[in-house]
């Protein structure tokens, strides 16, 4: 702000535009580029004001009031009913952050992100480069894998539920096959299997999507690329090194971002293959430790804590990834501010 | 993927909202007439239960379609909600302005805090002839000398057991004492038979339990201290943890039990008790009507039977007490006053003598317990009344951050991944959490 002359006018554009300093550093440099129009005009404003009014009221109501309330509320013991009187200042956020179960859901966390980029990542782009193949059957085979993704995940975490329990479907089937030693597995109570199961299902369910939105990125590569390819005699490989995966990568950086936060925030197929036990069999994340320690237990200001701790992880690792991953593919793509 | 993160914010941000903008207008149903002056106005009484399988649920229905012909002008809407749900959207209601005028209450600490917040109907005046048939069960419906609910139904904790699965073993006489049930399992398991079910994944029959044995331990005296001042100090907590550990190690539950569900379908503990796939399983008085409806053919369990959980050597409790509670129903303070009267016709001799009939459970009212047919119901019934001290659940006794932790790390104990120590200490913390 204080780069430029000091003007009344185009301050109080800026506080009504309410972007702060960043807006100001662009309308500078456009200041300096171009001259300046004399700003919206009352109809202009009018506009705006029409325009993204409805939704900056649901914005403030339902995402940034929560988000402060969360906040008040984690500075309270409370149990839930009337208003909270019982302050106890970060004391929530000390006995969260020292119990070793909600590490280990950080930890279960931290392990999701990871696996989910690891398997569903070279899986999603292999079966893509498949699909992207003009042969029999493609759109069912496509279908078919999107299917998972499309059904509910409380649907899903029941069937799988019922499927792998003790003596379940998945036992008979491999006692038929004469698996016997197998069929005895403990796939949902053992906490050294329950977390591979999970991740199985977990890319099951969302092969599909990764599959979809990589389809999506390579119809975008231009056919010219591929016939220069090939004239220059590059094989079928060699284009997919050179020309797919390159062009495709601001798709999977952008795939990576949504499973980051997806992984992070996972709690439904959790909540409902395993409910209070996940602390147990490995599987916990942050957002069951939330709902079992805060809502189950009666303790709503240490659960309101425990998603104020939630929210800033996932929002610094949303932060650092568009700082550090995504900023390559938007440097471009935003207009300064026009 | 989900919204979880603000889903709860946003329901007390919307709850909040609504208190502010709607609070003239509150619950349409019941808000004309708050004092419950006028008899001749229509009303609509809403009823949240967790009876969602028969025969509670038809005993239910049928009670509320007789209450309705014989009062027109009320009107009654039965919510029934899965048991484990209804905990969750209770919280909720009762906090924002939708909440059911009538709704299952368990009593105990969690009944105080409604009390407290002025969510809770006074019923003391006309409910003195209840209160005083449904007698030493009545306790937790109670708070500073008023009565705020009525149970339907309540009784002890106790094993019910497949006589057939114990003949094939070769078992001939229930267990009187720890080291005879331990016997019984040996025996069951060398017979190839899965000794004891347990739900894991509900995490509050693994409670269960570890409340029994902390009252063995225990006794009524120290649960009863450390309800008001949550210290948690004195060794047998330790103890009744220690106790359990052992017992789990000896591997008495069906295979994979830690991801077993208690009640919902075949593949559950209760489910398999009904199916003859285990021998017996520590429960409440639900068990018979639970099990009857996962039979086969949906009929009572015929050779379903119980017998008291067995005294502890070296324990300071009583060993003719007994765990254990009811189920009841509140109604909320500004319901019609017409709640309470149907509340009153739910203990009535009518209502209770088809519940008994129907095996649903045991009742409250004495004039209904000869009408019990199942023998396991009979033996529960006649188990309750012997029982020295009925105390309450112990995750309702304390209350919900210890209750809950007490249910989760009853898990853990039983299959080895909490050390007993870890587990009190649990206690202490979850204490200071609210």
């Amino acid at each position: 702000m204080a780069s430029t002359s000091p003007s009344v006018a185009p301050r109080k554009a800026d506080a009504l535009a309410g972007s702060g300093p960043r807006r100001s550093r662009a309308e500078a440099r456009s200041r300096r580029g171009a001259p300046r129009r004399g700003g919206i005009g009352w109809r202009g404003r009018v506009e705006v004001a029409l325009l993204s009014g409805p939704a900056l009221v649901v914005f403030v109501t339902f995402v940034i009031f929560p988000v402060i309330l969360a906040a008040y509320f984690g500075f309270f013991r409370w149990r839930g009913y009337g208003v909270p009187t019982d302050f106890i200042g970060f004391d929530n956020y000390r006995w969260i952050l020292g119990d070793p179960y909600f590490r280990a859901a950080l930890a279960h966390n931290a392990f999701v992100v990871v696996m989910s980029i690891i398997i569903q990542g070279p899986v999603a782009l292999g079966l893509a480069l498949l699909l992207n193949r003009k042969m029999r059957g493609r759109s069912l085979i496509r279908v078919l894998l999107f299917v998972p993704y499309v059904l509910s995940e409380v649907i899903v975490g029941t069937g799988w539920r019922l499927i792998l329990q003790p003596a379940g479907a998945f036992s008979a089937i491999l006692e038929a096959l004469g698996l016997d030693k197998l069929a005895h597995w403990d796939w949902l109570g053992s906490e050294t299997i329950a977390p591979w199961t999970m991740m199985m299902i977990l890319t099951w369910k969302y092969i599909g999507f990764a599959v979809i939105l990589f389809l999506a990125g390579m119809q975008g590569i231009p056919e010219e690329l591929y016939e220069a390819g090939a004239v220059d005699g590059a094989s079928y490989w060699r284009m997919q090194f050179s020309i797919t995966l390159p062009l495709l990568a601001p798709t999977v950086r952008i795939w990576g971002f949504l499973t980051i936060i997806g992984s992070l925030q996972l709690f439904d197929l959790i909540y409902i293959m395993w409910g209070p036990v996940a602390k147990f069999t490995g599987v916990s994340t942050m957002a069951t430790y939330m709902v079992y320690e805060g809502r189950e237990s009666n303790a709503y200001g240490y659960g309101n804590a425990t998603a104020v701790i939630l929210f800033i992880v996932t929002f610094t690792c949303a932060l650092l990834y568009q700082r550090f991953v995504l900023r390559r593919d938007t440097d471009g793509a935003l207009t300064g501010g026009r | 993927m989900n919204t979880t993160r603000t889903t709860h914010a946003i329901a007390l941000c919307a709850a909040a909202a609504l208190a502010v903008g709607l609070a003239g207008c509150g619950d349409n149903s019941d808000s004309g007439d708050p004092g419950g002056s006028g008899d001749g106005g229509q009303v609509t009484i809403t009823w949240w239960h967790n009876v969602t399988s028969d025969p509670g649920k038809t005993v239910f229905q049928n009670a509320a379609d007789r209450f309705m012909d014989a009062n027109p002008n009320v009107k009654i809407e039965i919510v029934p909600i899965q048991n484990e749900d209804l905990q969750d959207k209770l919280q909720t209601a009762l906090n924002g302005s939708d909440a059911p005028d009538m709704f299952q209450q368990w009593g105990g600490g969690e009944m105080a805090e409604q009390v407290d917040q002025g969510l809770v109907m006074d019923i003391s005046a006309d409910s003195q002839k209840e209160v005083e048939f449904i007698g030493g069960s009545m306790a937790p419906w109670q708070y500073d000398g008023k009565t705020y609910g009525l149970p339907y139904t309540a009784g002890v904790a106790g094993v019910y057991y497949s006589k057939d699965l114990f003949d094939q073993a070769g078992i001939t006489e229930t267990p009187q004492t720890w080291e005879q049930f331990n016997d019984v399992v040996a025996k069951l398991k060398a017979a190839g038979i899965v000794p004891v079910g347990l739900g894991g994944k509900d995490a509050w029959p693994a409670g269960h339990w570890m409340y029994i044995m902390t009252l063995r331990m225990c006794g009524q005296e120290v649960i009863a201290q450390d309800t008001e001042n949550k210290a948690f100090d004195d060794p047998c907590y330790l103890q009744a943890a220690q106790l359990l550990e052992d017992f789990g190690k000896t591997e008495p539950f069906e295979e994979g039990w830690v991801s077993v569900s208690a009640q919902q379908g075949a593949g559950s503990s209760s489910g398999m008790l009904a199916n003859h796939k285990l021998a017996m399983e520590f429960s409440g008085v639900w068990e018979t009507g639970q099990v009857q409806s996962l039979t086969p053919d949906g009929q009572p369990l015929a050779d379903l039977h119980w017998f008291p959980f067995p005294s502890v050597a070296g324990g300071k409790g009583d060993p003719k007490a007994a765990v254990g509670g009811g189920d009841g129903f509140s109604c909320h303070a500004k319901a019609p006053k017409e709640c309470a009267d149907f509340l009153r016709y739910l203990v009535g001799d009518e209502t209770q003598a088809e519940y008994a009939e129907t095996g649903a459970g045991i009742p409250v009212n004495p004039s209904a317990v000869d009408k019990l047919t199942t023998e396991s119901l009979k033996e529960a019934a006649a188990g309750s009344n012997e029982a020295s001290f009925l105390q309450l659940w112990l995750d309702k006794a304390f209350g919900d951050s210890v209750g809950e932790t007490i249910n989760q790390e009853s898990v853990g104990v039983l299959s080895g991944k909490t050390t007993p120590e870890q587990y009190v200490q649990g206690l202490i913390d979850a204490a200071k959490k609210g």
